[in-house]
């Protein structure tokens, strides 16, 4: 039986409506918005060119946000491997408070995988069985993911007031 | 929300704003994209027959259509002004095959409207070199534009690929579409989906399935003496 092709009009919309959204967890991951926005088109190139693939079990967003956390992971890899800090890029940006903020702290902290459950749950609003698609992990997985998050913010924040 | 996470989109909004969609570049995706495909051979989204290349040669001047449409009634008669599909999509088409190396540039006067549906029209249209191809476009609130389209194209039908079949899942809040355009010695088709077996009547050459997408990779065609033709 012949693949789901989701059209270009499809992966077109898609891009044009939520640019921003894939932009900003892009830059998240990889550490600056130049960066970030090569990612997102690495990641809709790939998912054009691999439209084939797609087979309807889920919904088409989700399917594309794996490939462009997945570039955005590769290039965070590429810098890491220059040597450079990409989550203390885009911070150090943010105004003074932001630098003594408890949720700054806690971001740095989170292990890679929460790390990305909360941009994909808090910048790209993403609900949890999309982020368990693009995570590629179990919806069940992806609750005690964030639940763990949250946990250790709450931690965080006691230090901070300590 | 639970008792930290106001206070998680507060605090990653201030540290990240929302950027605005200055950078946003479709064009730049569709050369990134083509850049990769040069790379990789690209490959068909339909079950593949074995006679296409007898039928390339005949080309598409057959008396009443076109050479791909060859066993398929409803698509051999004259187009008229509802078999036209609208430019934009087939520009959008034709560029997106040129980009992904598909088959040749669809024939426009090819074009026929074989299934309208409550929601979707369906078309058989040729391509240049000789392959059949299945446009399934939906519309938006039934306002007679189309808001996403799917398309699968392929070797003319045969008896041993008697059927193509595709599917359209835009997201989970819309039913899948599923469709696909047959010989006329086919009367139902019969494949897996959500758990269970659905056989669809073929009617004037196509069948359409709205509801959970086919889950498993074959298609059962049932010819009219009752034999049958498992593709996939």
């Amino acid at each position: 039986m012949a693949q789901t092709w989701p059209l270009t009009g499809d992966l077109e919309d898609l891009y044009r409506g939520r640019y921003p959204h894939f932009l900003r967890v892009a830059t998240a991951i990889v550490g600056d918005e130049a960066s970030g926005h090569d990612a997102v088109q690495d990641g809709f190139a790939q998912a054009f060119r691999e439209q084939q693939s797609f087979r309807g079990e889920g919904p088409l967003e989700a399917w594309v946000w794996r490939t462009v956390v997945n570039a955005a992971l590769a290039a965070r890899r590429r810098r890491a491997a220059r040597r450079e800090a990409p989550e203390a890029a885009w911070m150090a940006k943010a105004n003074g408070r932001a630098d003594e903020s408890a949720v700054r702290t806690w971001v740095a902290a989170l292990p890679e995988r929460q790390r990305l459950a909360v941009y994909l749950r808090y910048y790209a609003d993403l609900d949890y069985r999309a982020i368990a698609e693009a995570l590629d992990v179990e919806v069940g997985t992806v609750s005690a993911t964030l639940s763990s998050a949250h946990q250790a913010l709450r931690r965080s924040m006691k230090e901070v007031e300590q | 929300m639970n008792d930290v996470e106001p206070l998680i989109v507060s605090e990653l909004e201030r540290l990240l704003p929302l950027p605005d969609g200055r950078r946003a570049d479709w064009s730049d995706v569709l050369r990134r994209g083509d850049f990769m495909r040069a790379r990789r051979r690209w490959r068909p989204v339909l079950v593949t027959a074995v006679i296409v290349a007898a039928l390339v040669g005949v080309g598409v001047a057959i008396a009443a259509g076109f050479g791909a449409f060859n066993g398929i009634s409803a698509a051999q008669r004259p187009q008229t002004p509802a078999d036209k599909i609208d430019p934009k999509l087939l520009a959008e088409i034709n560029a997106a095959f040129e980009v992904r190396g598909g088959p040749g540039r669809l024939i426009p006067r090819s074009a026929r409207l074989v299934r309208r549906l409550s929601n979707a029209r369906i078309y058989a249209v040729a391509t240049k070199d000789g392959q059949l191809c299945v446009l399934a476009a939906r519309l938006l609130n039934n306002n007679g534009k189309f808001d996403a389209a799917g398309m699968g194209c392929g070797s003319p039908l045969t008896q041993s690929e008697p059927s193509t079949a595709a599917t359209f899942a835009r997201d989970e809040s819309s039913p899948a579409i599923s469709w696909g355009i047959t010989l006329d010695s086919v009367t139902a088709v019969s494949f897996m989906a959500g758990g269970h077996e659905v056989t669809v009547p073929v009617e004037n050459n196509v069948w359409a399935y709205e509801g959970a997408a086919p889950t498993h990779g074959t298609l059962t065609a049932h010819f009219k003496d009752g034999s049958t033709e498992t593709i996939g």
